[in-house]
């Protein structure tokens, strides 16, 4: 009997902890890599010099985050970036300790030297699911990455992940060079085992400030194409709702009200919401795509989550430039690209399509 | 005397696992229980902490108990932030 209540008990646990917020650091756990991509948040220079977390100041910080959200009661997750996170020489030691301390992993990677063995390996220290950046179809994408082969290496990378038993994900960077090959990448990414595709905007930071970022029109048509797309595709690659901006798709008044009528945020970019970054050398940005110094790693995740100036600056509605928008509690667009474009990361996205919705009777919300 | 050093410690196995289950069992409860007691009532936040949670919709509604269990923002799909794949997670259906 006392068996049987135990199993019954753990059933109730692993739904209660299933259903607990979830609170992550992304960690460039290296600023190495081995491509030399036309858009990445790093310089060259800063890939030079940009100094490197030590094993054991990486493990602090995974202590620190496995004791924080145990005693906020949350989910915590930690997700290995780069640079390439594969060519940090401790990296198996550092998932096996996450692991251990009960945090979830992912990891985002250009999947060029995710071998069999590798792929195993991931699987064996607890990775479900991997992201593997995709930017265009073959030619499109290894111009963007700078090297010949880097497509063939990332698609068999994500066979070898599914083969592992591990989800791939896709992740591809819309910009003005590949948005209209999105069909075409999508088929690409479901033959080679992906299970879902994500499309993100292009922030112009870094070397990314010479590529082209699509005008808000041609962001619109995308993201109404990939809606279109989401029917056609579904059951075998699911297409991600992944940006703050998709939220304008969606019907979600009710819901927006009541965060509004609360002053809280409720939705959309996670600047100041579910998670911070953290370079290589333990400075830490709100998001990683939005490079401005909110402290160093070494004070704390605590201190810097709750009391960062910035990040309270980020959760009062009051200060955006998009306050007055019936959707700002949900969406306030993406913060990063606001900053790189103006300057100010309160600024307006400069690629919200809200305005053109408004004018399209064609829009039909999703519930 | 051997099958009685079997069983007694066998019993005493099950006795101490009794013991362990029953304090899992009570903490389990604690934890659907904490669920219910609103975010001013928290012991485990600091008032900074209350502070900033009550700013965040999700977390607010999950920690007062108002949902009882999180649940992703506002489309049945992303269990946690939108940035994906900015944040990696990108965890449908997780």
């Amino acid at each position: 009997m006392n068996v049987i209540l135990v199993d019954n008990v753990q059933v109730v646990a692993v739904c209660v902890i299933m259903t607990k917020p979830y609170f992550f650091v992304q960690w460039d756990s290296t600023s190495r890599c081995n491509l030399n991509c036309l858009h990445c948040y790093h310089t060259q220079e800063e890939r030079q010099t940009r100094g490197v977390m030590t094993s054991e100041e990486a493990k602090l910080m995974l202590k620190d985050l496995s004791d924080t959200t145990r005693r906020w009661d949350f989910r915590g997750g930690i997700h290995f970036s780069g640079g390439e996170p594969l060519l940090r020489s401790d990296f198996f030691e550092l998932t096996k300790y996450s692991t251990d301390l009960g945090l979830e992993m992912r990891m985002l990677s250009n999947g060029t030297l995710v071998t069999p063995n590798i792929a195993r390996k991931l699987k064996d220290t607890g990775f479900e699911i991997v992201q593997v950046s995709i930017d265009g179809t073959k030619d499109v994408h290894n111009y963007l990455r700078n090297r010949h082969d880097a497509y063939d290496l990332a698609i068999n990378g994500i066979k070898n992940l599914r083969a592992a038993g591990i989800q791939p994900t896709v992740a591809t960077t819309l910009s003005k060079t590949n948005f209209q090959e999105i069909e075409r990448i999508i088929q690409e990414a479901y033959r080679a085992g992906a299970v879902r595709i994500g499309f993100s905007q292009l922030v112009p930071e870094g070397t990314g400030k010479d590529l082209e970022m699509l005008s808000a029109e041609e962001l619109y048509h995308t993201f109404f194409l990939l809606n279109q797309l989401r029917p056609k595709f579904k059951g075998q690659i699911e297409i991600l709702h992944s940006e703050s901006l998709w939220c304008l798709f969606e019907d979600n008044q009710e819901y927006a009200e009541k965060a509004k009528a609360e002053n809280a945020l409720g939705g959309g970019c996670g600047v100041g919401m579910f998670g911070i970054s953290v370079l290589s050398d333990g400075i830490v940005y709100p998001c990683r795509r939005l490079p401005i110094s909110i402290g160093h790693i070494s004070d704390g995740i605590q201190k810097i989550f709750i009391e960062s100036e910035l990040l309270n600056k980020f959760r009062d509605l009051n200060n955006y430039k998009c306050k007055d928008c019936i959707k700002v509690t949900l969406c306030r667009g993406c913060r990063a690209v606001a900053y790189a474009v103006t300057g100010n990361p309160f600024a307006k996205d400069p690629q919200c399509f809200f305005h053109l919705m408004e004018q399209d009777d064609s829009i039909t919300p999703i519930s | 005397m051997k099958y009685f050093q079997f069983y007694s410690q066998k019993f005493y196995i099950k006795l101490v696992h009794f013991f362990i289950s029953s304090i899992e069992l009570e903490e389990k409860m604690e934890t659907l229980i904490v669920n219910l007691i609103p975010l001013e009532g928290k012991v485990n936040l600091t008032p900074k902490e209350k502070e900033v949670f009550a700013k965040i919709l999700p977390f607010k509604q999950y920690l007062t108990g108002e949902i009882s269990a999180y649940k992703p923002l506002y489309s049945s799909e992303c269990n946690t932030c939108r940035q994906c794949p900015g944040c990696g997670s990108m965890c449908n259906n997780d």
